[in-house]
């Protein structure tokens, strides 16, 4: 039972090793275009090999302030993030990831709102005109 | 005596007193304030006149005065001071001589109302005798030199109207010698407009000459003129001549003013005191230029003159003209204008005659209207009557025509010509024009006759006209070609009064068919009415319900109306209607009400041969005017089409002017059988619209209620509806602004796109389903939202484009919505922009039921009505490329982010990766659009990800935004470029190739005995399609090459540099150089476009590698290999090829190649040389036979061989196979001379490459005796001392290791005879061996 015990935990470790992760912590500005608002912004994001990403993402003021989780996909290049700043809203942002940078645009929406449209763009910090 | 001597003494006293008392007399009067008291005593003498003077001092040498100020009617002088300097000598000779006038600061005020007022006791003014006559002195006279400034002023009561500056200087005046005198002066006025440069100027000579009796015989003027601008007119400049002299029987007057070459005045007259008329002549000439000074639009009438001659009886008090005539005429048109004037009689003819209508078209310019032709004629006889009355009798009728109108909104219509004898009557009190043969006919019959007359009272302003006309119009309303007999007929009876309102007390038109017909339009005025201000009405105000006018129509046909709706067939009938119009029942207002609804029967409207309507309509309209409301109302409408579609329903707008507030409605109910194109698809809808809106609070409207809905059988196809009432604001600029409580919501179910068949462009056709929609539109203030519920999908979707069918299969699906700002003013003029975004999120893709895609977008716009441009976007999409093309593999994920305007970047990135097993691309581009120069300049970076190290490039371009066109001026950097792998990612990306028209084998191998193990051959050749274009047709402009290494597997080449041209039709690349093989490697290459040929692209290029080495090219295919070849060479190569891309060049490519070495070494080795065997036979360490010693020198020698030269030539094919015409290879014992052939292998480097050489090998010193014992040579020698191998052999293997085990086995027969190869050698060797050992074995026993 014991050697059964330690073979399979043998295994989880090999197999987590497998899947290696990616850590990587992108900063820029974050833009509201529906109401024309610009915010710094800071995402870390950990790459999974399984094409998963979980991290955070940090919005400061003047849009509304705040740190929380984000879950997402990724395809080659093709990233999706989600967030929820409050429990009845929700935020994908949809873009292109390369090693460096991660850009694309934003969506808003719940509480039975109007949708909201936005961009972004935060690079690694340290790459050239990084923030 | 004494007696004597007292009446002597008393009679000197007496004398002497006297003599003291003149003395003294005269020395009182020396005393300027005598002379002062005198002068001003003199003066005053005079009625009206006074003097005013601080001192006078008049001596025997002339005049000084100071402080003077003179006044007499109409003129006061003031000056500070005057001189007059006289020489009194001169008076002994009857001469009065002034030697110098000095004048300063003379001011003089003319009032020329009092000139007239002559002050009472003043003598009767005498008969006018003439201006030189005034001018009489008692003596001759002299005036040496004048020097005077003067301030003139005109007054007009307590007002000047006129200042002016003289100045005068001059002299010389004799009686034997005219004076000359030079004058400036500059006058303003108070009539002309303000502007410093509003002045009157003119500087010239006043020439004066005396006559013999001591007056003036003439006085001459001479100057320029410069009149002020007066509105918008600029007078030129004008040049003065002034002439005033005496004639044996009076005077003689002469005036000429020329404006230039633009006009000129001529004034003549001359004056005989007997006689009691004086002639005057004016004469008066105009050219275009100078009307057009005044109206540009005058310049039409052309050059001009005017001659005025009349008669006046100067010596009357008030001067009367007599036998006066006026002559305007036109010198390029047959205008003229005559007035005549008999005797001195108060009556005068005027004629007008041949003024062109067309004058007027300037002035119509704007309405859009032009008259043709016609002339005015008229002739009247003006009579002042005695009791003041003007009267003008026409003489002969006033004629106008034919007025030919055109213009682009009327349709042709047939010249008129109107005829009237209008009588004029001017008076005191009344102004009245009356006319009673009035008429308006054309040719084609149409004639109405009027009689008018209308009078209007001056002290009351107010005015009369009574009338009536008839007459037939068949072709004003129907056009010539389809006359329609209209008889109308009119009269009416209006007063429009001081307070602006106006009285009709009869008003009635009826029109008709025939005149035994009833009306077919009737308009009658019941009761006389008033309109006006409220008070105005309700002064005449009546019952509510009795009528006032009333308004009907029967059976009148509409067809006519087809002349005044340009491209539109109209016919039907307006069968019945009758309306009237009231009273309000409260306050002054009117009310038109609907009797009888108007109905329209048999309506047609066809245009180009397309039915647009066909079908009946009626209504039943209301309007309504109050001071506290209007209103328009439709109680009813109904359309109903023969088609069978019907539209109903009622409508009503109020408008209340005290408040500015408005309130609207709207109920329609349509039933349309079906829309156009849509009979398959929809299927009959109904359509129901409701609508409401009114003014919330002064500046604030809202739609209170907004839906429309559009249902088919099957339920509702489109909603919209408010959910909240919409707002309308006016700000106080008068901008609206527009904004909602609650969003607009639009729902449509799902549509066939077939449906939009019609609209799409011929050969193109859609199939698919767009699904059903659901959108709120939000507005606030200036910015409107349009956002989705659920996404908008297109199901099914197929496009075929002349039968290819383009896409098939196809799902699109995202969230659409717009972000929008809309900014606008009103004044000075209407301007409207707008920015905004147009948003797609999720957006998907799906090919035949696979993902293709993935995008999101953002497209920032701005624009105003006439132009809307792109300003930002913000773009990413995932696409699977083998969706899109089964045929291919791949993944790309792309962005595009930026400013489309050139205000902040514009960002490119893309990444492609999973194609087959190759290495992921990435492309970035950053940079900037110029909107100026309508390019986009980047810099772009590509990393092809290969191994071990991973390629890259960096380059600027610039994209030629109208042109399309990647330019380029730049460096193109690279530190490392993998060619081949780039070329296996650029063939993933061929298009398909089609069939050649033949197969091209590898040739025939001369002399060849090998049997290579079976390889892959060429392929057979398959063209592609010709391009029809460059395959660089975007591209433009030069690369500055910087390529740190090149790799094309497996060879390369460093430091590569040089420089790429593009053309339109040409590509080159030049001085290539580079290290290559530890050689130099340099080149060049051109490719034309052509497309006349069977290909379109045509390739020429050569490159040499100097002084490589060989090993390193055997070494690079076969590591482990010493090369069968090692010397520096030297490589020159040509290179042809045609083709219709990149890949067919470099497949087709053929060419010619030389190849030369010197002092290297050759190996011609066999396979199996590492074997022990063969190296026992190499060594010679083991005691052979004398045959297998040989052998073994021999093989010594061959494995080492010194090359003196080496020498290959050959040529390769469009199919890569490569035929060697020469091979020569000299060493100092050994001469090999063969041909070959290497096939061409698809994916074998050069060096790996079989090769299948026939060789012949010649032979003398020590391997000639070795081959010449092993009886393998020819007994007889060349003249070189070389003795040729009895037969050749071949060799075979790769080219970077030949294979030369044919000759092995021909040494091997010839050490072992005929029987021998090899391999028995080899086996005897090997059995040899085992006998020394065994025997060896056997002396070591014990």
């Amino acid at each position: 039972m014991n050697l059964r015990f330690l073979f399979t935990f043998i295994l989880a470790v090999a197999a987590s090793a497998g899947f290696a992760a990616e850590t990587r912590t992108l900063a820029g500005t974050v833009t509201n275009t529906t109401h024309e608002a610009t915010a710094p912004v800071t995402l870390e994001l950990t790459l999974g090999d399984d094409g998963q990403i979980t991290g955070w993402i940090t919005i400061e003021k003047p849009l509304t302030p705040g740190r929380w989780p984000v879950t997402g996909t990724r395809k080659s290049a093709w990233c999706e993030i989600t967030y929820q700043p409050t429990p009845e809203t929700e935020v994908t942002f949809r873009g292109a990831l390369s090693a460096t940078e991660f850009r694309g645009t934003y969506v808003f929406g719940g509480k039975g709102e109007l949708v909201q449209y936005g961009r972004f763009q935060a690079k690694l910090a340290g790459s050239p005109s990084g923030k | 005596m004494a007696r004597l001597r007292i009446v002597l003494r008393r009679l000197l006293i007496v004398c002497a007193a006297g003599s003291l008392l003149v003395i003294a007399g005269l020395a009182v009067l020396r005393v300027p304030a005598v002379q002062t008291w005198l002068a001003k005593r003199l003066v005053a003498s005079q009625p009206g006149w006074s003097l005013e003077a601080e001192r006078i001092d008049i001596g025997p040498g002339g005049l000084e005065a100071h402080g003077i100020d003179f006044s007499m009617p109409g003129l006061t002088a003031k000056s500070d001071p005057i001189s007059v300097r006289v020489a009194p000598g001169r008076l002994l000779r009857r001469e009065f001589a002034v030697q110098q006038i000095s004048v300063n600061q003379l001011n003089i005020e003319i009032t020329p109302a009092k000139f007239t007022a002559s002050p009472a006791g003043a003598p009767a003014a005498g008969p006018f005798t003439g201006v030189l006559e005034l001018l009489q002195a008692p003596l001759a006279w002299t005036l040496a030199k004048t020097d005077i400034k003067a301030r003139v002023g005109v007054r007009e009561g307590s007002q000047t109207v006129a200042t002016g500056d003289l100045t005068l200087s001059g002299g010389g005046f004799t009686p034997d010698s005219p004076g000359t005198f030079t004058y400036d002066l500059t006058a303003a006025s108070a009539l002309l407009p303000a502007g410093p440069d509003n002045v009157i100027r003119s500087h010239g000579t006043v020439r004066i000459v005396q006559n013999a009796t001591h007056g003036i015989a003439s006085i001459e003027l001479k100057g320029d003129l410069r009149l002020p601008s007066y509105g918008a007119f600029t007078p030129p400049p004008a040049t003065l001549n002034l002439l005033v002299e005496n004639t044996p029987t009076g005077e003689r007057y002469q005036a000429d003013l020329k404006f230039g070459d633009e006009a000129r005045l001529t004034i003549l007259s001359s004056l005989n005191p007997r006689d009691n008329y004086t002639g005057f002549d004016l004469q008066f000439s105009g050219k275009p230029a100078f009307l057009a000074r005044l109206d540009p639009r005058l310049a039409q009438i052309g050059a001009w003159q005017a001659h005025l001659t009349s008669l006046l009886n100067l010596q009357s008090a008030t001067p009367a003209p007599r036998n006066t005539q006026l002559t305007v005429k036109g010198d390029t048109t047959p205008f003229r204008f005559i007035l005549a004037q008999k005797d001195a009689a108060h009556s005068a003819q005027i004629e007008l005659s041949g003024l062109p209508l067309t004058w007027a078209n300037p002035w119509l310019a704007d309405s859009g209207v032009q008259l043709t032709a016609g002339t005015l004629a008229g002739k009247w006889l003006a009579e002042l009557k005695p009791d003041n009355t003007l009267t003008a009798t026409p003489v002969a009728p006033l004629t106008l025509g034919p007025i030919t109108l055109t213009s682009d909104k009327l349709p042709p219509l047939l010249p008129v010509t109107v005829a009237l004898s209008p009588r004029l009557t001017l008076s005191k009190e009344t102004v009245s024009v009356s006319a009673d043969d009035f008429t308006a006919t054309t040719e084609k019959g149409d004639r109405v006759a009027a009689q008018f007359a209308l009078t209007h009272t001056l002290a009351t302003a107010h005015s009369h006209t009574t009338g009536s006309l008839s007459g037939a119009l068949p072709t004003l309303l129907a056009g010539p070609d389809h006359p329609l007999p209209f008889l109308v007929a009119a009269r009416w009876d209006a007063a429009l009064e001081t307070d602006g309102a106006t009285q009709l007390d009869a008003l009635e038109f009826i029109a008709r068919i025939a005149a035994d017909s009833a009306p077919c339009v009737s308009l009658s005025l019941q009761q006389p009415l008033r309109l006006g201000s409220t008070a105005a009405i309700a002064s005449l105000k009546s019952d509510s319900a009795q009528d006032l006018l009333r308004f009907s129509v029967k059976n009148l046909p509409l067809a006519w109306l087809s002349r005044w709706a340009p491209g539109v067939a109209l016919d039907g009938e307006w069968a019945a209607g009758e309306s009237v119009l009231r009273h309000a029942s409260e306050g002054g207002g009117f009310i038109f009400i609907t009797r009888a609804p108007w109905s329209f029967t048999g309506l047609t409207a066809i245009s180009d041969g397309e039915t647009l309507f066909s079908g009946d309509a009626h209504l039943e309209p209301e309007f309504s005017y109050s001071e506290t409301l209007w209103s328009a109302r439709l109680h009813s409408f109904a359309v109903t089409e023969t088609a069978g579609r019907r539209a109903s329903g009622e409508a009503s707008f109020d408008w209340t002017p005290a408040k500015k507030a408005f309130a609207a409605s709207l109920n329609l109910d349509a039933k349309l059988p079906a829309l156009p194109h849509s009979v398959g698809t929809f299927g009959a809808l109904d359509v129901t619209l409701k609508a409401k809106a009114n003014t919330v609070d002064g500046k604030v409207a809202q739609m209170e209620q907004l839906d429309l809905s559009i249902r088919n059988a099957a339920g509702p196809l489109l909603t919209l509806a408010t959910t909240q009432p919409f707002l309308f604001v006016r700000k106080p600029s008068g901008e609206t602004i527009f904004s909602s409580y609650g969003p607009l919501r639009l729902q449509t179910t799902p549509i066939p796109l077939t449906w939009a068949q019609p609209w799409l462009p011929p050969g193109m056709a859609v199939t698919g389903t767009l699904g059903a929609t659901d959108l709120l539109l939000h507005a606030e203030p200036q910015k409107f939202r349009l956002r989705p519920l659920k996404p908008l999908t297109v199901e099914n979707l197929s496009v075929t484009r002349d039968g290819v069918t383009t896409i098939s299969d196809a799902r699109l699906s995202f969230f659409p919505g717009v972000d929008m700002q809309l900014l606008h003013q009103l004044l000075p003029t209407f301007q409207l922009v707008y920015q905004g975004r147009v948003h797609a999120t999720e957006g998907q893709l799906d090919l035949g039921g696979r993902r293709a895609a993935d995008f999101e977008t953002a497209l920032g716009f701005l624009g105003n009505p006439e132009t809307t441009l792109p300003q930002s976007v913000d773009l990413q999409a995932l696409l699977d490329l083998g969706a899109f093309d089964k045929t291919r593999e791949g993944r790309v994920v792309a962005r595009l982010n930026g400013d489309l305007l050139g205000g902040e970047p514009l960002d490119f990135w893309a990444r492609l990766d999973r194609v087959k097993s190759l290495p992921a691309l990435e492309v970035s581009a950053h940079g900037k659009v110029d909107g100026r120069q309508r390019e986009a300049g980047f810099d772009v970076s590509m990393q092809y990800f290969t191994t071990p190290v991973t390629s890259d490039a960096a380059f600027r371009v610039n994209l030629g935004m109208d042109s399309g066109t990647l330019n380029f001026d730049s460096a193109l950097h690279s530190k490392f470029m993998d060619v081949t792998a780039a070329l296996e990612l650029a063939e993933a990306f061929q298009p398909a190739t089609i069939p050649a028209s033949a197969k091209t084998a590898a040739p025939a191998v001369a002399n060849s005995t090998t049997s290579a193990p079976p390889r892959e051959k060429s392929k057979s050749v398959e063209r592609m399609a010709k391009l029809g274009k460059p395959f660089w047709s975007v591209l433009r402009g030069h690369f500055d090459l910087d390529l740190g290494t090149v790799a094309f597997t497996p060879y390369r080449i460093d430091a590569v540099r040089g420089r790429i041209d593009v053309a339109e039709t040409k590509l080159t690349l030049s001085g290539l150089t580079g290290t290559m093989f530890a050689g130099k490697w340099s080149g060049g290459l051109g490719i034309d476009y052509n497309p006349a040929g069977e290909s379109d692209h045509f390739l020429k290029g050569s490159f040499h590698i100097e002084q490589f080495e060989t090993a390193r090219v055997v070494q690079t295919a076969f590591p482990n290999e010493f090369g069968s070849f090692d010397a520096r060479i030297n490589l020159d190569a040509t290179v042809r090829s045609d083709g219709n891309s990149v890949w067919e060049l470099l497949n087709r490519a053929e060419g010619d190649f030389a190849i030369e070495g010197r002092d290297g070494v050759a190996r011609l080795t066999h396979p199996a040389a590492g074997t022990a065997s063969t190296l026992l036979v190499l060594g010679g360490a083991v005691s052979f036979s004398p045959e297998l010693r040989a052998l073994g020198r021999l093989l010594r020698k061959f494995a080492e061989m010194p090359v003196n030269t080496l020498r290959v030539s050959g040529e390769r094919d469009a199919t890569g196979n490569i035929t060697l015409t020469e091979f020569r290879l000299d060493s100092p014992q050994a001469r090999l001379i063969g041909r070959g052939t290497v096939p061409m292998e698809d994916g074998v480097a050069l060096a790996g490459r079989r090769l299948d050489l026939g060789l012949e090998l010649f032979a003398r010193d020590e391997v000639g005796v070795i081959l010449g014992n092993m009886k393998l040579l020819e007994k007889h020698p060349g003249v070189d001392g070389y003795r040729r191998m009895t037969q050749p052999v071949t060799v075979g293997g790769e080219v970077g290791r030949p294979d030369a085990s044919p000759l092995y086995d021909l040494l091997a027969r010839g050490a072992l005879g005929s029987r021998g190869t090899w391999g028995l050698i080899m086996r005897k060797v090997q059995r040899e061996v085992e006998k020394q050992r065994l025997a060896e074995a056997k002396k070591a026993k014990p």
